[in-house]
């Protein structure tokens, strides 16, 4: 057997290529697209909700402006939802595609987040203009700490990374169970709800505020929120990345015990 | 029992071109054909009658049946089946046929068939008593023994195929219509399931049609057959015996363990084809098999098959060339 | 009646295929306590700086939101196990097969399946209205009745809406979109609608009746319930209900005229 020269640029160009591919695909689903993204308008309707409790009392800690520049990031970071691994996963261990995908010297996560990442920057020409639109009209705007852009951006990374790290664990779990649909469920209600995306954390009675600042959900909606309207006190932050990291490691770790362990027992059952 | 005259149905069809140019094109204005995908179909099959809806793929056969099944409205023409107009659907009309098709199970896929069959007894009616009788009647019939407690899929191809003909009939259709029902399936279930039909045909006198591309289904179950060629009836009488006259020949395809020259196989019939190891001789056949062990005899030979000319080639030959509808004589 | 004969027939046949799949249970169990909660946290933030929300109370706003969790479990006991899988139907063929049966195709598609793991929304639902009734000094008969009446409106038209939208799968291959689309404006009607701007508000009753499904039954329960109000739910229901079953044939036959 020959052996292969180190080949530093592979990764490269892998990547170069995935990314290709999944353009095109995506590119066939552009009306699906719009579809989904009207679809996904939730957080637009809870502003609107929001802002009109707002404007039904004098005082409070959130203004109109603020819940408008707050949902209106909810929205356009829950577009950025990973939507590709669960169904995706499901399918290949179940229905027998995962042997093809075993036989390529690729481990599958690498397409899988190629296909997402495509996935969201097809969302994005259209919920960014919205958003901007929206911060534009509502004055919302002026409450966005604009200095802080590095930490959001590092924030932002680190939510998509964690939430797409955690369903592709859900993904995984059709190893052992015939149907996966529900940890998709379950994540959501956890995720969307829990995270901040119907109400701010800091709204939520201090006990429920307590655990989610400490679960991994604040993480994937919530924090890069905060940040980008600047209510995250100098010590918070470095308690708040603290635990993006841990989460996120937490996720790279048991996504590869289940890869591990559900291998195994691929191989010895079959699909 | 079935009575068609004139029966027709016709598609509009769009076409897309490739490419985004073309969807763009097709948005604004579609091209669109009309296939006829039945025409003019004019039958009348009789009660107790087994008969055989032959022809090549696409030819009609499916859409035919979901026509006669009330599942399709036709375009044009006329249909009676057991007195009822299929496509109004009414329940008396439901509760004489079944149709079985092929490739798609009505059985739920993760709990035994008789979980299953349970359901298909409220939904027609069947009394307690009946249901046992008829239930395990079908199971003795069909072989099926202890499979119908088994989970769907756990059990063969051939074997859910067995389980979908016993739920097709605990009602009792007067009139069974089957889609291709051995597609699929490996020799012995295809067997199997022919005897099954017969032997049911037999007991009940249920009307049976039954479509194949496979010549074999169609002459082991009936003596008439209709053969169905791009939406027209091209033949309905007993085909076995138009064939033999008009197809006399067999093929023999012969896999050698060596190059072999074309002009050594000359003497054993009509060479069709050759292709590098593997031959096709059209044998006529009073001597296939004679001929076949001359081969063996002669020959390195690798393997060798006895094969029917394919339906497409009977129709082609027969049909086809003379252009017009064949009447037994 | 044969129509009670063959639901339980479906139905105990359903829950023989939901056996099979012992997983589900665990992972509602986890999922409806959790839903539960986040919806409750979420009120109480509505609620974090205020005492009364379009006019509402706490304790009647926890009435809407047990309607909502009630129709949410609704949703996944019987709307998504079957007109949800409309689409695989028409393409797997299994609605050739229903065709065949001499039992009204709306109604087999309609409830064939049921899935039990979705209870526990259910069961959590009925407890926040139970809690609401208590809080608010209205466990009666009348209010009881009352609500249930609604509540069943509610959700006739909750299922008339959804067969429309399933409906459309014999023409748009994607139905989901629309479904997400209905579940987004259900999701906002967890709230009392007199909360949400004027706008919204109209959305809600006139152009969608999500409002007659989510607050109608829990203004029962608050006793704020006026005639109108409670005809007009009932009549929505009625005409809802209708509008989808003549949709519904008018797409068989349209199926059975073009299919292949």
């Amino acid at each position: 057997m020959t052996r292969r020269r180190f080949d530093p640029l592979r990764p490269l160009r892998l990547a170069r290529a995935l990314v290709a591919h999944s353009f095109s695909e995506y590119a066939a689903y552009r009306m699906e697209m719009v579809f989904w993204v009207v679809g996904g308008t939730l957080p637009l309707f809870m502003m609107f909700l929001w802002i009109e409790l707002a404007e039904q009392r004098a005082t409070g800690s959130f203004s109109a402006a603020d819940f408008a520049a707050y949902f209106l990031l909810v929205f356009l970071v829950r577009h950025m939802t990973p939507f590709v691994p669960v169904p995706e996963l499901e399918r290949a261990i179940r229905h027998g595609e995962l042997s093809a995908q075993l036989l390529r010297p690729l481990d599958p996560y690498w397409p899988m987040s190629a296909s997402q990442l495509m996935d969201i920057a097809h969302r994005l020409p259209i919920t960014v203009p919205v958003v901007i639109v929206g911060m534009i009209w509502s004055g919302a705007w002026q409450v966005i700490a604009f200095e802080d852009w590095p930490l959001l951006v590092l924030a932002v990374f680190g939510a998509i990374l964690l939430h797409y790290n955690l369903l592709y664990c859900a993904g995984l779990a059709a190893f052992w169970m015939e149907r996966v649909r529900g940890f998709e469920g379950l994540m959501w209600n956890g995720y969307f709800v829990l995270g901040g995306g119907l109400a701010p954390i800091a709204l939520f009675p201090d006990l429920v505020q307590q655990i989610i600042v400490w679960s991994p959900f604040r993480y994937m909606i919530s924090f890069p929120i905060e940040i980008a309207i600047g209510r995250v006190a100098p010590a918070d932050m470095w308690f708040g990345f603290a635990l993006l990291t841990f989460w996120v490691a937490f996720s790279i770790g048991l996504m590869r015990l289940l890869w591990h362990r559900g291998l195994r027992r691929y191989a010895a059952y079959g699909s | 029992m079935i009575e068609t005259t004139g029966l027709s149905k016709r598609y509009t069809v769009y076409r897309k071109e490739a490419g985004f140019a073309g969807s763009l094109r097709a948005f604004f204005h579609r091209q669109h054909y009309d296939v006829d995908a039945v025409s003019d179909l004019t039958i009348r099959i009789g009660a107790g009658e087994i008969v055989g809806f032959l022809g090549p793929n696409g030819a009609g056969k499916t859409t035919t049946l979901k026509m006669l099944s009330g599942l399709l409205h036709p375009s044009s023409g006329s249909v009676s089946v057991a007195g009822h107009t299929p496509k109004e659907r009414n329940r008396e009309f439901l509760r004489s046929i079944a149709l079985v098709m092929g490739q798609k199970m009505q059985l739920h896929w993760d709990i035994p068939a008789t979980d299953s069959f349970l359901v298909l007894k409220t939904i027609y009616d069947i009394p307690d008593s009946d249901y046992r009788a008829r239930l395990d009647e079908l199971v003795t019939m069909l072989d099926l023994g202890d499979l119908v407690n088994r989970p769907i899929r756990r059990l063969s191809l051939g074997e859910r195929m067995k389980c979908e003909l016993a739920a097709a009939l605990l009602h009792r259709p007067r009139i069974l219509f089957l889609d291709e029902p051995t597609i699929g399936l490996d020799v012995t279930a295809q067997a199997a399931i022919r005897n099954f039909i017969i032997d049911y045909n037999r007991r009940y006198g249920a009307t049976v049609l039954i479509t194949s591309h496979y010549m074999a289904d169609v002459t082991a179950l009936a003596r008439r057959v209709l053969v169905i060629d791009l939406g027209r009836l091209v033949f309905d009488g007993d085909l076995q015996a138009l064939i033999e006259r008009h197809s006399p020949d067999k093929i023999l395809r012969v896999q050698f363990a060596e190059e072999v020259a074309p002009e050594r196989l000359a003497r054993f019939g009509t060479l069709r084809q050759i292709d590098g190891l593997v031959a096709e001789i059209a044998v006529p056949r009073a001597i296939v098999a004679r001929q076949a062990a001359d081969i063996l005899a002669s020959l390195p030979v690798a393997d060798i098959a006895i094969e029917e000319p394919a339906v497409e080639d009977v129709i082609r030959t027969v049909f086809r060339k003379t252009g017009a509808v064949g009447k037994p004589t | 009646m044969r129509v009670l004969r063959l639901l339980r027939s479906f139905w105990t046949n359903a829950l023989q295929v939901e056996l099979e799949f012992r997983a589900d249970l665990l992972v509602n169990l986890i999922n409806a306590p959790l839903m539960f909660g986040a919806g409750l946290a979420v009120l109480a933030a509505v609620f974090s700086e205020t005492s009364s929300v379009g006019g509402w109370s706490f304790d009647e706003a926890v009435a809407v939101l047990g309607v909502f969790l009630i129709v949410d479990g609704f949703v996944g006991t019987i709307l998504s196990p079957n007109l949800g899988r409309l689409p695989e139907y028409i393409r797997l063929g299994n609605l050739d097969y229903m065709l065949l049966m001499p039992v009204g195709s709306h109604f087999q598609v309609s409830l064939r399946n049921l899935n039990l793991w979705e209870v526990p929304n259910l069961l959590l639902g009925t407890a926040l209205i139970g809690y609401s009734m208590l809080a608010l000094g209205r466990v009666d008969p009348a209010t009881i009745a009352l609500f249930l009446l609604m509540l069943a409106a509610g959700l006739t038209t909750a299922f008339a809406l959804w067969s429309i939208i399933y409906t459309s799968a014999f023409w748009f291959v994607r139905v989901s979109n629309l479904e997400v689309m209905f579940r987004t404006l259900v999701d906002v009607g967890r709230f009392p609608v007199s909360a949400l701007p004027p706008w919204l508000r109209l959305l809600l009753t006139a152009v969608l009746p999500v409002a007659f499904i989510t607050n109608v039954p829990a203004e029962a329960v608050a006793g704020r319930l006026d005639w109108t109000t409670g005809w007009l739910a009932l009549l929505i229901a009625a005409i809802a209900l209708a509008v989808s079953h003549l949709f519904w044939r008018r797409a068989i036959a349209s199926y059975t005229s073009a299919s292949s």
